[in-house]
C-alpha cells in the first residue's frame, strides 16, 4: 500500500478523519516504519510544545479583571467613592452645625458646668460673707457702672438664687450669694484688658454668648459678693502688657469706696491671683488688703472657673482650649473626647497642665 | 412531546453561557465577570502563543475582553462564544504582531498546497524523545508567520477542531488544512538546521 498523504497523516493524528479512513490508515501504519515515526514525532512534539507553558498565578488573572471592569464599567468608579464623599458631606455638614450652634451649645454647657461643680462643694453660701471688695486696678466707680451697664456679666448664682442686689447693697459682710463672673453665660465678659480699657468677650467665653435677656436680673440686685473678672478702667488700670486679667470680687459698697489705681498694686495682685488659682480648687479673688480674708474665701468659693484666669495669665486664650477645659471641670467632660483634651493639655506648659490634669480629677 | 422537549435541551444545551451571555448583552457586570473567570486563562493562553512576551500578551488578553464586553450588545448567542472569543483575541494579536512591523519573516502563499510529506528520521526521532527539542520546537513555533501560528495554536494547544478553527479565523476548511500542513513542516525544517540534523531525509 502506498504511504498516504502528509496531510492524511496529519488529519489521522487530529482527529479529523473518519472512522473508515481511519481504520485503512491504521492498517497501513501496522506495515510503516516511517509513518508510524511521523506520526510518533506529531504527538511527541507537540505534546512537549503543549507542556512548555508556564500559566500566570490567579492574582494576575484577579488584576487583569479588576483593570477590565473598571474599563468598561466605568461608573463604578464613581459609586466606589460615594461612601468617601458621603463622609465628608457629613463631616461638612457637621462642622457646619456644630460652629452655629456652638455659642449656645457651650453657654448650656458651661451652665451645667457651674452647676456640676457647686453642688458637690456644698458650701455656695457659706463664703459670701467673707468676701472683700476688690477693685484692686481699676476704678470701682467705673466697675459699677460697667456692672450695672451689663459690660461684666455675672452670671453664677447660688443654690437659693436669692435676688441679688449688688448696686444697692449696703451690708456688704453679709452677703449671702456669690456672684462670680462668667462669660461663658454673659452676654459680656467681666474681663478687660487693662490700658485699653476694652472688653475682650472671646477671650473669657471662648464666643459663647448668651442672650442678654437670659440673665439673670438678680444680678443687677445681687447681693454683696460679686467676684467679677477685671472690669479694671482704662484711666489707673494696671499697665498694659500685663496679663490683662483680674479677677476681682466686687462688693459693691466696697469696691465703690476702694479704687486702687495702683499699677503696681494691680500686678502683684495679679501674681499672688495666678498662684492662689492654681494652688487651691476654689475660686479666688484677693487683694492685698484683704489677703487673709480672700484665702478663706479661697477655700470656700469655688464659682470662678480659675483655669480660665490661668490660661489667660499664661497667654492661652485659645476658644477650643476653653471650651474643653470648661467641659473637663464639669459634669461634661465624660463627653469630651480623652484625645481633644491631651491634645489640650499638651500644648500648655507643664506646669500649668499638671495643675489642670490635678484639678480636673478632683472635681 | 418527547421530540420537543429533545430539540429544547438540545438548544439549551447549545451553548453552557447561553444564560450568563443573555445577562452580559443586557450590560449585567456580574456576567461579564463570570465569562472573564470561564475564559481568562484559555484567551491568555493563545494571546501568550501568539506574542512573544507575557507584557504583550496581557496587554492582548485585555483588549480582546473590552472589544468583546463593548461588543456583547451585537453578540449573537445562536453562536458558542468560546469561538467568538478565540476570534477576537487571535484578530487582535494579528493586530499587535502587524503593528511591530515584523517583516523580516518570510510570508508564505496561504495557497501553497498540502501535497508535500513530512519524513523524520531516526535520529531526529530519538533527539525528541530525549526531550533535547523542547527549547527548538518553541522557537520553532514562535518563527511561523502568524497566520500559521494561529492555525497551529488552534489546532494543536488548544485542540480545536478544523471545523472551530475555520469558524474563529472565519476561513475555509481546506485552508485550515492547508495552513497546518504549512505550519507542521516549518516546524519540522526548523528543528531540523537548528539540531544540525543533515543526514534527515528531505522532504520530497
Amino acid at each position: 500500500m502506498k504511504c498516504p498523504e502528509f496531510t492524511e497523516l496529519m488529519r489521522l493524528h487530529d482527529g479529523e478523519l473518519t472512522e473508515g479512513e481511519t481504520k485503512a490508515i491504521l492498517s497501513h501504519l501496522d506495515a510503516c516504519t516511517d509513518c508510524r515515526r511521523t506520526i510518533d514525532y506529531l504527538r511527541k512534539t507537540e505534546q512537549a510544545w503543549r507542556e512548555d507553558y508556564r500559566e500566570p498565578t490567579d492574582a494576575q488573572f484577579s488584576l487583569l479583571k479588576e483593570k477590565l471592569m473598571k474599563e468598561v464599567f466605568p461608573k463604578r468608579k464613581l459609586q466606589k467613592f460615594i461612601p468617601a464623599v458621603a463622609a465628608v458631606l457629613i463631616a461638612l455638614l457637621g462642622t457646619t452645625f456644630i460652629l452655629i450652634n456652638r455659642d449656645t451649645v457651650v453657654s448650656e454647657a458651661l451652665q451645667d458646668d457651674h452647676l456640676a461643680v457647686q453642688e458637690p462643694m456644698g458650701k455656695p453660701d457659706s463664703s459670701d460673707d467673707t468676701a472683700e471688695p476688690v477693685q484692686p486696678a481699676g476704678q470701682a466707680g467705673d466697675t459699677a457702672s460697667r456692672f450695672f451697664d451689663g459690660e461684666t456679666e455675672e452670671v453664677l448664682t447660688s443654690e437659693e438664687e436669692t435676688p441679688i442686689n449688688t448696686a444697692e447693697s449696703e451690708d456688704s459682710g453679709t452677703a449671702s450669694n456669690v456672684i462670680a463672673a462668667d462669660g461663658s453665660s454673659g452676654s459680656d465678659s467681666g474681663l478687660e484688658c487693662e490700658g485699653t480699657g476694652d472688653l475682650k468677650r472671646d477671650i473669657i467665653t471662648g464666643g459663647t454668648v448668651a442672650d442678654e435677656e437670659s440673665l439673670p436680673e438678680s444680678i443687677v440686685e445681687s447681693d454683696e459678693v460679686v467676684i467679677t473678672y477685671g472690669a479694671s478702667s482704662s484711666a489707673g488700670g494696671c499697665p498694659p502688657g500685663n496679663s490683662g486679667t483680674q479677677l476681682t470680687a466686687e462688693q459693691n459698697d466696697s469696691a465703690l469706696q476702694q479704687p486702687s489705681g495702683d499699677a503696681e498694686v494691680c500686678e502683684s495682685i495679679l501674681l499672688r491671683e495666678a498662684t492662689e488659682i492654681s494652688l487651691s480648687a476654689g475660686m479666688v479673688g484677693s487683694t492685698e488688703e484683704s489677703e487673709s480674708q480672700n484665702l478663706e474665701q479661697a477655700e470656700s468659693v469655688d464659682t470662678i472657673p480659675h483655669y480660665r484666669i490661668t490660661l489667660l495669665q499664661n497667654g492661652i486664650p485659645d476658644s477650643l482650649s476653653t471650651i474643653v477645659l470648661d467641659s473637663l471641670f464639669s459634669g461634661w467632660r465624660d463627653y469630651i473626647p480623652l484625645m481633644l483634651v491631651d491634645s489640650v493639655l499638651a500644648e500648655m506648659p507643664d506646669e500649668l497642665e499638671n495643675i489642670l490634669r490635678l484639678n480636673a480629677v478632683q472635681q | 412531546m418527547f421530540f420537543l422537549s429533545v430539540l429544547f435541551m438540545t438548544l439549551v444545551s447549545e451553548d453552557p453561557d447561553h444564560e450568563i451571555l443573555k445577562r452580559a448583552k443586557d450590560g449585567n457586570r456580574d456576567a461579564f465577570g463570570m465569562l472573564f473567570e470561564k475564559y481568562s486563562k484559555r484567551i491568555f493562553r493563545v494571546a501568550r502563543r501568539m506574542c512573544r512576551s507575557d507584557d504583550e500578551a496581557w496587554d492582548v488578553t485585555q483588549e480582546a475582553f473590552i472589544k468583546a464586553m463593548k461588543a456583547m450588545d451585537r453578540f449573537n448567542t445562536d453562536y458558542r462564544f468560546f469561538t467568538w472569543m478565540y476570534r477576537i483575541v487571535t484578530n487582535t494579536a494579528l493586530n499587535h504582531i502587524r503593528s511591530r512591523r515584523r517583516r523580516n519573516e518570510i510570508e508564505f502563499d496561504e495557497e501553497y498546497g498540502m501535497d508535500g510529506e513530512l519524513v523524520v528520521d531516526v535520529d531526529m526521532m530519538e533527539k525528541v524523545i530525549a526531550g533535547e527539542l523542547k527549547d527548538s520546537i518553541a522557537k520553532a513555533v514562535e518563527n511561523l508567520t502568524p497566520r500559521l501560528k494561529a492555525v497551529f495554536i488552534l489546532c494543536v494547544d488548544q485542540n480545536l477542531s478544523y471545523a472551530e478553527i475555520a469558524e474563529v479565523l472565519e476561513i475555509p476548511m481546506g485552508t485550515v488544512m492547508s495552513r497546518l500542513n504549512r505550519a507542521r513542516k516549518s516546524v519540522r525544517d526548523y528543528l531540523k538546521v537548528n539540531l544540525n540534523m543533515e543526514n534527515i531525509d528531505e522532504m520530497s
